[in-house]
């Protein structure tokens, strides 16, 4: 059973109580004293009826060994964590490395063989615009520049880490992360679940192998085509605001459900409906290519009850926030304004409030 | 002392400014099921605005933000929240206020959080809610999200305005 933003209010309320009379230091938010995300609670179950993997699962659960058979016995113990393991399951955020200490073995620490056997389990997980989604944080993140003391930004800071042992009989979980990045994938037979997804970045503008790059130039590009294409009416549905808002999914949302706003996929014309999917196979297009397509059948069921919202201006590309919210898919873009130019800065959610973190499969009833 | 080198850090190169919120991040969530609600409030002032932030939440001006001063804030700022369920004022209970320390908060790197439950004892046909307190900032986000008991039914319609500071829920049943 997920517990639900509302049953986190109330536990909240209780700790409040049982510490200064309804008021406390905050420990417990990503924002309050501490920015380590919370643990997710999740009542993970002892035994599973783990489906026959497919291939694809096959591919990935032997990338998986055959990037651990390239770690030490240290790295090893500090790459895999137990399956129940529900603070390290958690452990993402769009904040950078120092401020939030992750788990696992980080990415700078690595030998060159170890590197190409985790670009190997990257590849095979995700598709290749995914895998080059990747690369390109990578790259931006490099051309950050560390100040003294914390944060540690580069592309040395990111890390790997497993909840269980890849195999084809449990479930187990694949993690790869650091600032800006979180990519999670709970794999369950031959079914896989991506959420949350944690993309974007700064800068999205950078140039690699001297080619100018908009890292989310696919995804912005086919949110403004939708918008544009909508009529005087539909606009009013969605556009909620001429400012942008800030991400609400982010690390520590577990369990939450928003409201769908914006003009609703019933609403819209069978182009329209393309352009919809366009958006959102922009971002859950970095899912191997497999479980993508498994996905995208049961998001492309539901349009109907999909919404689309944006708040903020209509141009330039990227300065706006929008949202799709629909039964099995939460997709965020959510420009971060705080470097004086919004389109170069962004923290990106997808969630399926359906099976966040496998929750469908993995969760006691 | 992590938070003074981040702080530090902060006035010495682009990206490290990139986190500290430079403006206040103001929002209000309202959670509504069929016939109950809550409301959380959550504040991260800006980094920019750390004396503006010392003002408002340290009172005595002793360098720190203790829980007489906590609630002075909680209740000011719930004074200004009006909420209405079918038209008809509602009464907050059990308000709780959480808050990361004054120097984070000082330098937009922590959050004041509100919660209370909304007394309601009919189902829900209409909820206004407008939020009016600028202490720290005039604009709000209002993030409605519904509990699973509202959305075994046809969803309420969430109406915006072009003043950001209020909502207006209707049933479409």
């Amino acid at each position: 059973m997920t517990l639900t933003r509302f049953q986190k209010f109330g536990l909240l309320g209780i700790a409040a109580a049982a510490s200064l009379g309804g008021f406390y230091l905050s420990e417990m938010s990503a924002q309050g004293r501490n920015l380590q995300t919370p643990a997710a609670q999740i009542d993970v179950k002892r035994d599973f009826n783990v489906p026959m993997a497919d291939a694809q699962t096959d591919a990935i659960i032997t990338a998986a060994n055959a990037f651990l058979d390239t770690l030490n016995t240290e790295q090893r113990a500090a790459a895999v964590f137990d399956f129940a393991d529900n603070t390290q399951r958690a452990n993402w955020s769009n904040f950078p490395d120092g401020p939030v200490v992750r788990q696992g073995v980080m990415r700078g620490n690595m030998s060159e063989t170890q590197l190409d056997a985790l670009n190997t389990l990257l590849r095979t997980a995700l598709s290749e615009e995914g895998y080059q989604n990747v690369l390109y944080q990578l790259a931006a993140e490099e051309s950050l520049e560390n100040g003294p003391g914390e944060p540690n930004f580069g592309d040395d800071f990111y890390y790997v880490s497993f909840l269980g042992e890849p195999a084809l009989d449990v479930p187990w979980m694949f993690q790869f992360g650091g600032h800006h990045l979180a990519i999670n994938v709970t794999v369950f037979g031959p079914d896989l679940s991506f959420s949350p997804m944690l993309t974007g970045g700064e800068p999205l503008r950078i140039n690699m192998n001297d080619k100018a790059v908009y890292i989310t130039e696919k995804e912005t590009t086919a949110a403004a085509a939708l918008i544009h294409s909508l009529s005087d009416a539909q606009k009013k549905e969605a556009i909620r605001s001429d400012k942008a808002i800030n991400l609400l999914l982010g690390p520590g949302e577990f369990g939450t459900t928003l409201a769908p706003e914006g003009v609703k996929g019933s609403d819209l014309t069978d182009s329209q409906r393309a352009l919809l999917m366009d958006v959102i196979k922009a971002r859950l297009g970095f899912i191997n290519a497999d479980d993508f397509a498994a996905k995208m059948a049961v998001v492309g069921s539901q349009l109907d009850d999909t919404y689309f919202g944006w708040w903020g201006p209509e141009a330039p590309l990227g300065a706006a926030y929008f949202r799709v919210t629909g039964p099995s898919v939460v997709m965020e873009y959510a420009p971060q304004d705080l470097d004086a130019d919004p389109t170069n800065h962004a923290h990106n959610m997808y969630r399926d409030p359906q099976n966040d973190y496998g929750t469908m499969w993995i969760a006691a009833e | 002392m992590k938070w003074l080198c981040l702080v530090a850090a902060a006035g010495l190169s682009g990206p490290l400014a990139a986190h500290p919120h430079s403006s206040v991040d103001q929002q209000v969530h309202l959670a509504v099921g069929t016939d109950h609600a809550e409301v959380t409030i959550r504040i991260i002032p800006a980094a920019t605005e750390g004396d503006l932030t010392r003002e408002v939440l340290d009172q005595d001006q002793d360098g720190e933000l203790d829980s007489a001063e906590a609630r002075v804030f909680q209740d000011t700022v719930l004074a200004a929240l009006e909420i209405s369920w079918n038209t008809q004022p509602i009464t907050l209970v059990d308000p709780q206020i959480s808050a990361a320390p004054l120097e984070r908060l000082e330098a937009g790197q922590g959050q004041i959080e509100i919660t209370a439950t909304l007394s309601v004892t009919a189902a829900m046909e209409t909820v206004h809610l407008s939020m009016t307190y600028d202490g720290l900032g005039a604009e709000w986000l209002i993030q409605p999200y519904y509990f699973e008991d509202l959305q075994e039914g046809p969803l309420p319609r969430i109406l915006r305005f072009e003043d950001s500071n209020r909502i207006e829920l209707r049933s479409t049943h």
